[in-house]
C-alpha cells in the first residue's frame, strides 16, 4: 500500500502542467511564478494593445493588463485554457481604454480615404512592418474589428459584446477594412 | 468573358480600371463568403459569378491574402522594462493586499483529483481499522503481570511498538511526501502543521511512558491508537495541500 501511495504522488505530479502550476503558485502570491507567466503572454498581449491602440499607449496598456491580471488571478476557474482567459481580460481592458480615447482619436475614426494616401511601392523589403503600418492606418472600427477577427481570431458573435455593435455591423467593417487593407497589398 | 488570368491593375481594352470592373453586389459578399457565413446556394452563386468574372476573382483571391497576412503576423514582446514597472506594481499591490487574504478556488478537476488521492489514503486506513488490531498481549509486555508477579519488567517506550509495521511506513511516507512539498504551502499553513505534529507527538509519548507504568490501562491504550490515528489524519490533509498545490 505505501508503494500505492507514493504512486499515487507521482502520478499527480507528473499530471500538472507547466502553466497550470504557475497559476496556482502565482495565485498564491508567487511572484517568480507570475513572472513566467509574463514571460510565455507578454508578446501576444503587448501586440494586441499595440494594434488596436498604437505604439505610444501599448507599453502602459500592457502594465494594466497584467497588474489586473494579478489581481484578479484568484478568480481563474480553469474552466478555459489560462491563455484563452487571459487574452479575453486584455481584451476587455484594451476596449476601456479604447472608450476612453475615443474623443480625442476621432481624428483617425473615420476617414475612408486613409489608405488612399499611402504610397504603394512596389517592391517591399519588410512586407510585416508595412501590413502593421497599415492596419493603424485603418478607420478606428474596421481596425478593432480586423484585428479581433482576423488577427485574434473571434467571431463575429463575440467581437459584438465586446464592442457593443450589431453582428451585422461587425461583418461589413470587416469587409470595410479587408478591401482597404488588399489596396495595401498592391493589388489596385 | 473575362479571362481569369488577366492582370489585376491594369485598365481593360475600353480604358476602365479593374475597379470599375467589379460589381460590388457580388464583392460585398466576398468577406462571408471567405468565411463561411453563406448558405449553400448563396455560396454556389458567389462561385459561379467568379468563375464568370475576372476582375471578382482577382479580389477574391486578394481578400484571402489579407486573411493569410493577418494570421501569420508574428506577436513580438515588449522591452524589458515594461516587466520593471510591471513588477514595481506588483510591489505595491502586494503591499496593499497580503498574500494570505487572496483566495485560490479549487475548479471540478482540482477537487477531484484530491478527493480520489484522500479516497485512497482513507481506503487504506479504513482497511486497517478493520482488520484485527495488533495490539501485544499484555503479557508480551509486561509478563510479570501474567503470573501475577508484582516484579515489574522495566521495559522502554521504544519497545511498545504495537507491531505495526504499514502504519509507520504510511506515516513515513506521507512526512516524507510533506517535507518534499512544503516550499508550496503558505508558510502559516506549515507552521500550523508542524505544531499540531509536534503537539501529538508528544502526546503520545506521553501515553506510552503512562502505560509503563500502567500496562493495563485500556483507555491509555485507546487513546495511544486514537492519538496514532489523529496523526495520520493531520498527515493526509496537509498532503492533500501538497497535491492541491501542484495542480
Amino acid at each position: 500500500m505505501t508503494a500505492a501511495i507514493a504512486a499515487t504522488f507521482s502520478v499527480q505530479a507528473r499530471g500538472a502542467t507547466g502553466v497550470e502550476s504557475d497559476v496556482a503558485l502565482a495565485a498564491r502570491g508567487d511572484a517568480s511564478a507570475f513572472e513566467r507567466l509574463y514571460r510565455t503572454h507578454v508578446a501576444r498581449i503587448h501586440s494586441l494593445a499595440r494594434r488596436m491602440l498604437g505604439n505610444h499607449e501599448a507599453d502602459e496598456v500592457t502594465q494594466d493588463i497584467f497588474v489586473r491580471t494579478w489581481q484578479k488571478l484568484g478568480t481563474f476557474r480553469g474552466e478555459s485554457a489560462f491563455a484563452t482567459w487571459l487574452h479575453r481580460l486584455a481584451v476587455n481592458v484594451v476596449i476601456e481604454r479604447r472608450r476612453s480615447y475615443a474623443i480625442q482619436r476621432q481624428r483617425m475614426t473615420d476617414d475612408p480615404f486613409a489608405l488612399d494616401e499611402v504610397t504603394v511601392r512596389p517592391a517591399r523589403t519588410d512586407l510585416v512592418v508595412d501590413f502593421e503600418q497599415a492596419i493603424a492606418q485603418l478607420p478606428e472600427g474596421a481596425r478593432a474589428v480586423f484585428i479581433l477577427h482576423d488577427v485574434e481570431g473571434y467571431k463575429h458573435r463575440e467581437i459584438a459584446v465586446m464592442l457593443d455593435v450589431a453582428t451585422g455591423t461587425s461583418k461589413r467593417q470587416l469587409h470595410r477594412a479587408r478591401m482597404l487593407m488588399r489596396k495595401h497589398l498592391g493589388a489596385v | 468573358m473575362h479571362e481569369h488570368d488577366s492582370p489585376v491593375g491594369r485598365t481593360s481594352p475600353a480604358g476602365q480600371s479593374d475597379d470599375e470592373l467589379l460589381h460590388p453586389e457580388w464583392t460585398d459578399r466576398f468577406s462571408d463568403y471567405l468565411d463561411d457565413e453563406l448558405g449553400d446556394e448563396e455560396r454556389e452563386a458567389v462561385e459561379r459569378h467568379v468563375r464568370e468574372c475576372a476582375p471578382c476573382a482577382a479580389v477574391l483571391d486578394d481578400l484571402r491574402r489579407v486573411i493569410d497576412a493577418a494570421a501569420a503576423l508574428p506577436a513580438t514582446a515588449p522591452s524589458e522594462q515594461v516587466w520593471q514597472a510591471v513588477s514595481s506594481r506588483l510591489r505595491e499591490v502586494r503591499a496593499e493586499a497580503p498574500a494570505a487574504t487572496r483566495r485560490f478556488s479549487f475548479t471540478m478537476p482540482q477537487l477531484a483529483a484530491a478527493s480520489v488521492l484522500l479516497a485512497l489514503l482513507s481506503g487504506w486506513g479504513a482497511l486497517r481499522m478493520l482488520a484485527p488490531r495488533r495490539v501485544p498481549a499484555i503479557s508480551s509486555i509486561n509478563p510479570g503481570a501474567a503470573t501475577g508477579s508484582a516484579a515489574a519488567v522495566p521495559v522502554n517506550v521504544g519497545d511498545f511498538q504495537y507491531a505495526d509495521p504499514q502504519y509507520d511506513a504510511a506515516v513515513n511516507d506521507l512526512e516524507q511526501a510533506l517535507e518534499l512539498g512544503r516550499r508550496r504551502l503558505d508558510p502559516d499553513t506549515v507552521a500550523t502543521v508542524e505544531s499540531d505534529l509536534r503537539i501529538i507527538d508528544q502526546a503520545l509519548d506521553d501515553a506510552r511512558r503512562a502505560l509503563v507504568n500502567d500496562p493495563a490501562n485500556s483507555y491509555l491504550s485507546g487513546h495511544v491508537a486514537d492519538t496514532r490515528q489523529r496523526k495520520l489524519d493531520l498527515l493526509r490533509r496537509a498532503a492533500a495541500l501538497v497535491i492541491d498545490s501542484q495542480l
